[in-house]
């Protein structure tokens, strides 16, 4: 079970840190993928070596969920594409920090 | 199954009247779609009468768990919902008047509002991780789309890139979590989670779990280290998102974080993992309602000084949340609980009403809304004044309002469930209260006492003056008469969060 753990703390650890410091929003939602996918192999791996369907029954709900969730994200890209000519999320600085 | 599906019947109401609207804005064609917002208004009156119904039907056995235990619609959950409902409902009625002075699409506007009330009632009904995940998943996707909804805006494409990158974040981290404490327990159902862990030393996959949990609530609830997102969505989103943002996701957030910590994880679950969970919360509590207040001074933007303080109130209600994490499996619980529905419900108001003031000034379709938009207001909009009064008091704790109401049993409760453990964090939340007044007051200041730097065009119309004048009533008659509301609350969670479930579900 445990290099099943270990690839997906990887594969978070990867995402969160493609969340930090990641600038291009294509990036971004990359990174966010790979965190919630890291999750869901966890969730299956516990169901695959302990028995049960509850984990794998929320793997499926967290897939639906983030590509809907990322859709929105990619439209709200896309918004920002067309507002400023680019995606890095660096360029949006309107907001007073 | 039937009692089950009747059970549902707000939520079901809420999520056929946002199909529902978006069907009639597709058969609208070329007319005015105004009347869009009056039949949303009128959707969320239909869903309330609803739960009012509910609320007297005995043989529906409102308290046990329906649909295999992935969710409780209990007296407790149902009072949650009216909250909800009401603040869908006065969203709805602000938007009315100030939607088409916008350039925005209306229809997708009230049905995205649906849409994420479904979302927040989910959240607080659920008593299984998939319909926790779920609940939060879709109120979240439907804000982000409204954080962002103003296209024209220069601000809502930053304003959404934020919320929605941090609130993704935050979705992974709590994904992240539920994995790790379906591996130390192999269970989803919140009280069977609890039952598992009981008695045991807790594994390093719990602590993983915990903190994971703790960090993703953070988010949803803008605690400090998690709080970067909030100004600048609270600015960026138009005036009645942000009301709900700060209504109503705050609402969903901190009752389902009080599930999650009183069924799931109570302290009998913890073993020794408990103290330093406490400390972690309190420490999050303390830099939170103190960062929050010291952030809000200087402020000049009324819509960040009032994200500021949305982050200060969260740092305040995560000591209610303690409390009733120190108590859970105790009667006592469901007093906490009540206290924090009430201060949530009071906090609704405040905010509800002083983003309504936002949206009347809002005429110019701008999202900056100064302090010195405020001068001279009482001359020009007696009531609007008077209810941004109303709220920033109520916001401060200015007793004869309900904010004062709300604190008082807040940290009442908090006292009582624990004398040795909860003084100090009480004493600084009532110190940090003190310093808020200094920037709610300023508000006052510029409303009543400075004329008018510039002119503003106000927006104006019966629907967001029905919506002031409501709000400035609520936020009197719970200032007025506490005790009922109280009692009521609290008599309502006390057997929905003592009785632990055992759920079907796998």
């Amino acid at each position: 079970m445990t290099p099943y753990l270990l690839l997906a703390a990887a594969l978070f650890c990867v995402g969160v840190y493609g969340l930090l410091t990641q600038r291009h929003g294509i990036g971004i939602l990359v990174s966010i993928e790979l965190m919630v996918n890291a999750a869901n192999i966890n969730l299956v791996t516990f169901a695959h070596f302990r028995g049960g369907t509850a984990g794998p029954a929320l793997a499926l709900f967290a897939l639906a969920l983030t590509v809907a969730e990322v859709a929105v994200g990619l439209a709200i890209l896309l918004l920002l594409y067309r507002q400023k000519g680019d995606v890095q999320v660096d360029d949006a600085k309107e907001l007073r920090q | 199954m039937l009692n089950d599906l009747l059970t549902v019947l707000p939520l079901t109401i809420v999520a056929l009247l946002g199909c529902f609207v978006l069907l009639l804005d597709v058969l609208s064609g070329q007319t005015d779609r105004r009347y869009l917002g009056r039949i949303t208004a009128a959707g969320f009156a239909l869903a309330l009468g609803s739960v009012y119904l509910l609320w007297g039907k005995t043989s529906l056995q409102l308290e046990s768990p329906i649909f295999g235990g992935i969710m409780v619609l209990g007296r407790f959950e149902l009072l949650a919902c009216a909250v909800l409902l009401l603040i869908g409902l006065f969203v709805t009625l602000m938007s009315i008047d100030w939607a088409p002075e916008q350039g925005v699409s209306i229809g997708e506007l009230y049905a995205l509002v649906c849409f994420a009330v479904l979302g927040m009632m989910l959240l607080v009904t659920a008593t299984h991780m998939i319909s926790l995940f779920l609940g939060l998943e879709v109120m979240s996707v439907a804000i982000y789309v409204l954080a962002a909804f103003k296209r024209n805006s220069p601000y809502a494409a930053e304003a959404g890139m934020k919320y929605f990158v941090l609130g993704a974040f935050g979705t992974g981290l709590l994904l992240y979590g539920m994995a790790y404490a379906y591996g130390a327990t192999g269970k989803l159902a919140f009280a069977d989670v609890a039952q598992a862990l009981a008695g045991k030393e807790p594994t390093g996959y719990v602590k993983l779990a915990v903190l994971m949990l703790v960090a993703a609530f953070g988010f949803k609830l803008a605690l400090v280290p998690f709080h970067m997102w909030t100004p600048d969505v609270y600015e960026g989103a138009p005036a009645p998102v942000t009301a709900l943002m700060a209504a109503g996701v705050k609402t969903a957030a901190v009752i389902a974080a009080g599930r999650v910590f009183v069924t799931a994880l109570p302290p009998s679950a913890l073993g020794s993992l408990e103290p330093t969970v406490f400390k972690i919360l309190g420490v999050l509590a303390v830099i939170t309602m103190t960062a929050g207040n010291l952030m809000a001074l200087p402020q000049r933007n009324l819509k960040r000084m009032l994200a500021y303080s949305a982050v200060a109130h969260a740092g305040y209600l995560l000591i209610g949340l303690m409390a009733a994490h120190h108590v859970a499996g105790q009667p006592q619980v469901g007093d906490v609980m009540g206290a924090l529905l009430v201060y949530l419900f009071v906090y609704a108001l405040a905010n509800l009403a002083a983003f309504a003031v936002v949206s009347l000034l809002g005429g110019q379709s701008q999202e900056d809304v100064s302090l010195d938009h405020l001068s001279g207001l009482s001359g020009r909009h007696p009531l609007g004044a008077a209810v941004l009064a109303l709220a920033m008091l109520s916001l401060a704790g200015v007793p004869p309002t309900a904010g004062f109401f709300g604190k008082l049993t807040l940290f009442k409760e908090a006292l009582r469930a624990d004398e040795g453990k909860f003084p100090w964090l009480v004493v600084l939340a009532v110190l940090n209260s003190v310093v808020s007044v200094f920037y709610y007051l300023r508000v006052l200041v510029h409303t009543y006492f400075r004329d008018a730097l510039r002119p503003v065009l106000l927006v104006r119309g019966t629907a967001l003056t029905l919506a002031l004048g409501l709000l400035a009533f609520l936020t009197l008659q719970v200032g007025l008469f506490p005790s009922r509301w109280f009692e009521a609350t609290a008599q309502a969670a006390r057997p929905a969060t003592t009785q632990v479930s055992t759920s079907a579900a796998p």
